[in-house]
């Protein structure tokens, strides 16, 4: 039994560190530009302090950073630290680990893009209404800067930021961030492996609330948490359900709510929740009806929250040497060098704290440079802020295209993986064939992103093959699971042809690269 | 610095005890939970789907035949399903199966525990013709016809399924037949299409 916690938390834990890793990092970085190089003044102009529109700024600007429900803890205590107005923190906080340009393109192929832009507005509305709800409420807590603690441009700016970011992450946020990645270590732990799959039927009335009572402690980034939405949308499971999920499962996590309760206070913040949640539930039902769509048959169950709960069942065997599998995997697929740069930053911040004790950074960092600066140029603060939002919106841009390869490209890679998912299940390689499956999933769903960013449009044409494969490798799967030998060889089969006609779809004027393969061919 | 980092750690796990405890109940043995599925009523289930177009065009021609006759309706079919349901409470998950195809092994590598139950199906030929006409693109998709033609059959689907949804909503058996043989001329035009295409 004690295996079985420690290698179902252990494998979690290192799968929500794997994935937050990146985005703590951006969090951390983003703040300290915030502090280092815009200063409390800057920063309330940015966001629109002094007008009425500080909401929407607080939306909109939440939308463009890419950062989750954990980087955004280190920039809205940077936010209150700057004394902008508690209504645009909230706004900011609910809503930048919702949505970010990549999320939303992914999600726009996965389902309507009406049922997209619909959940987006209402995350409008609830960010909106609770930040004015909540400026309304506190009237205390603000926190202001004196601007004139500005460091000196130049080596001594650029350091401070690294400085600022370090200190951040293993200081107070650190802390917060450890708090949300335990909370969702623990809930996973205690819920068992398949929990609620088939509790978020549509025709469950309950559904919106179920969800929302389990969401809050769960850690999801935006692209994932679009993801299991795109797949609920298209197991027919309940759309209010998904969208409960968005808001309290990716949008929220314990870590940021015990920011909030530290700095507001938990009476406070446990109204805030309350609101939060009946509104989150009450728009759930609002929409769950009609935006659901069309044609959709209730699959009877959701995998949505599988990554959410325990990996194992407590009857299976040799559990710790799969965990130990499982996270090898996981870190060969999902880590794209975040995890090393958390582990510098980290460093760094101990560094700094441990040396700090014998140099003045602060006094250093304000030091008027007496050295000749004839070369140097001085970027002025407006060109700085536009630099820095034409760059975050290129790079997400960049970012698209970078994650969403061109058809062509994607196919090679999809040919490849959807080969070894077949080859793999018909010669009985299990584990393999899971991963492979997973990974072909995955590879299809960035060909019709990919293509949607190039062409303007996916045709229906396509985006059925695109399902039907996705259908036959799901088949294939359970296959797989349940080691059934004959399946796997006939269905590994269907999945293959599937893949060739889905090649020929996305292809334009491509022809096949095999023959018809009907019989027992291997592939 | 240290106090109000103590605090902050104090709030975090008090936190997480009041939002993970609740749910810290749902990860018992199983055999002290009700079997979640026991009430749950069938899931859509598709083993009436045609194997292919040709024979979905077939079965279209079949059912109107039979509607558009004088002759009695022919009985539903009836499927012996078998449901086999893996975990229990919340966690539990059902497959569904044939019941006479052949028992599949299931070795148990992933699934804790199962139980099955036996369920009988009855698809009228109502409902049979409305689920083929609604899935008659995805049937379409799962084979190597062009695009320009799928296109066709995508549109005669929807439009064939809302003139069957607007004729078919709500109604006695005998109505149903009555609704479905008033729109008899569009429902032959749309199987002569469809009958083109295959």
């Amino acid at each position: 039994m004690v295996e079985y916690y420690l290698a179902g938390g252990g494998l979690r834990l290192w799968q929500v560190i794997i994935y937050s890793s990146m985005w703590v990092v951006i969090g951390c970085l983003i703040a300290a530009v915030f502090r280092r190089m815009l200063g409390p003044t800057k920063l309330k102009r940015i966001f629109a302090d002094d007008t009425r529109w500080g909401l929407v700024t607080g939306w909109l600007i939440g939308m463009l950073l890419p950062v989750c429900s954990l980087g955004v803890i280190p920039i809205v205590r940077e936010l209150h630290r700057a004394g902008v107005k508690r209504g645009t923190i909230v706004a900011f906080g609910l809503t930048a680990p919702l949505f970010n340009p990549m999320s939303v393109l992914y999600g726009l192929t996965l389902s309507d893009p009406i049922a997209i832009l619909s959940f987006s507005l209402c995350a409008l509305v609830i960010v909106s209404l609770l930040g004015w709800c909540w400026g309304k409420m506190v009237t205390t807590g603000e926190e202001s800067v004196p601007e004139d603690n500005m460091p000196t441009v130049g080596i001594q700016r650029t350091i401070s930021v690294l400085y600022t970011a370090s200190k951040e992450l293993v200081g107070p946020s650190g802390v917060y961030i450890a708090i949300g990645i335990l909370a969702s270590m623990a809930l996973a732990i205690l819920l068992p492996k398949g929990y609620l799959q088939s509790q978020v039927e549509v025709d469950n009335a309950m559904a919106p609330v179920t969800v929302a009572l389990v969401a809050t402690p769960i850690y999801s980034t935006p692209l994932l948490a679009m993801s299991q939405i795109g797949g609920m949308f298209q197991h027919g499971n309940s759309i209010g359900a998904a969208f409960s999920l968005l808001i309290l499962g990716a949008g929220t996590n314990i870590g940021l709510f015990c920011w909030f309760g530290a700095t507001y206070g938990v009476r406070r913040v446990l109204l805030f929740y309350l609101m939060l949640a009946a509104t989150t539930v009450g728009l759930a039902y609002v929409i769950d009806k009609p935006l659901y769509p069309k044609g959709v048959e209730p699959a009877g169950h959701s995998h949505a929250f599988d990554v959410y709960t325990h990996p194992f069942f407590k009857s299976e065997t040799e559990v710790g040497e799969t965990a130990k599998n499982e996270a090898q995997n996981f870190w060969r697929t999902n880590e794209f060098g975040g995890t090393y740069m958390l582990m510098m930053l980290i460093v760094l911040g101990v560094v700094f704290t441990v040396s700090e004790r014998f140099i003045d950074y602060e006094s250093w960092f304000v030091k008027e440079d007496t050295r000749d600066k004839k070369m140097d140029m001085i970027i002025p603060g407006w060109l700085l802020g536009v630099t820095v939002v034409v760059g975050l919106i290129a790079a997400s841009v960049v970012g698209c295209y970078l994650y969403y390869p061109a058809p062509d490209d994607l196919l090679g890679d999809l040919s490849a993986v959807n080969t070894e998912a077949v080859a793999c299940a018909r010669t009985e390689q299990w584990e393999a064939a899971d991963k492979w499956i997973r990974y072909a999933d995955d590879l299809s769903r960035r060909l019709e992103v990919g293509y949607f960013l190039r062409n303007g449009f996916a045709s229906e044409y396509q985006t059925t093959k695109a399902k039907l494969y996705r259908e036959k490798l799901d088949r294939l799967k359970e296959a797989v699971d349940n080691r059934w030998t004959e399946e796997a060889k006939d269905w590994g089969m269907d999945v293959y042809n599937a893949y060739l006609r889905l090649n020929d779809s996305f292809r334009e004027g491509g022809t096949r690269d095999t023959e018809s393969t009907d019989g027992d061919s291997t592939p | 610095m240290f106090k109000r980092a103590f605090q902050h750690v104090v709030f975090g796990v008090l936190a997480i005890a009041i939002v993970v405890l609740p749910a810290a109940g749902c990860n018992t043995d199983s055999s002290q939970q009700d079997n979640g599925q026991e009430s749950s009523s069938l899931p859509k289930q598709s083993f009436h789907k045609p194997d292919g177009f040709a024979a979905a065009v077939d079965r279209l021609k079949e059912i109107a035949a039979a509607v558009q006759s004088d002759d009695e309706l022919p009985p539903p079919i009836q499927f012996k399903i078998r449901e086999v349901i893996h975990g229990s409470g919340a966690g539990a998950h059902s497959h569904f199966y044939l019941a006479d195809e052949e028992q599949r092994d299931d070795h148990g590598h992933t699934h804790e525990e199962s139980s099955e139950k036996l369920h009988d199906l009855e698809v009228d030929v109502f409902t049979e013709l409305k689920d083929i006409v609604k899935w008659l693109p995805e049937i379409a998709g799962d084979g190597d016809m062009e695009e320009s033609a799928w296109n066709q059959v995508n549109e005669i689907s929807t439009s064939f399924g809302e003139l069957l949804e607007n004729a078919v909503d709500g109604k006695s058996e005998d109505q149903l037949r009555d609704a479905i043989n008033s729109e008899e001329q569009s429902i032959n035009e749309f199987i002569d299409r469809l009958s083109s295409l295959s």
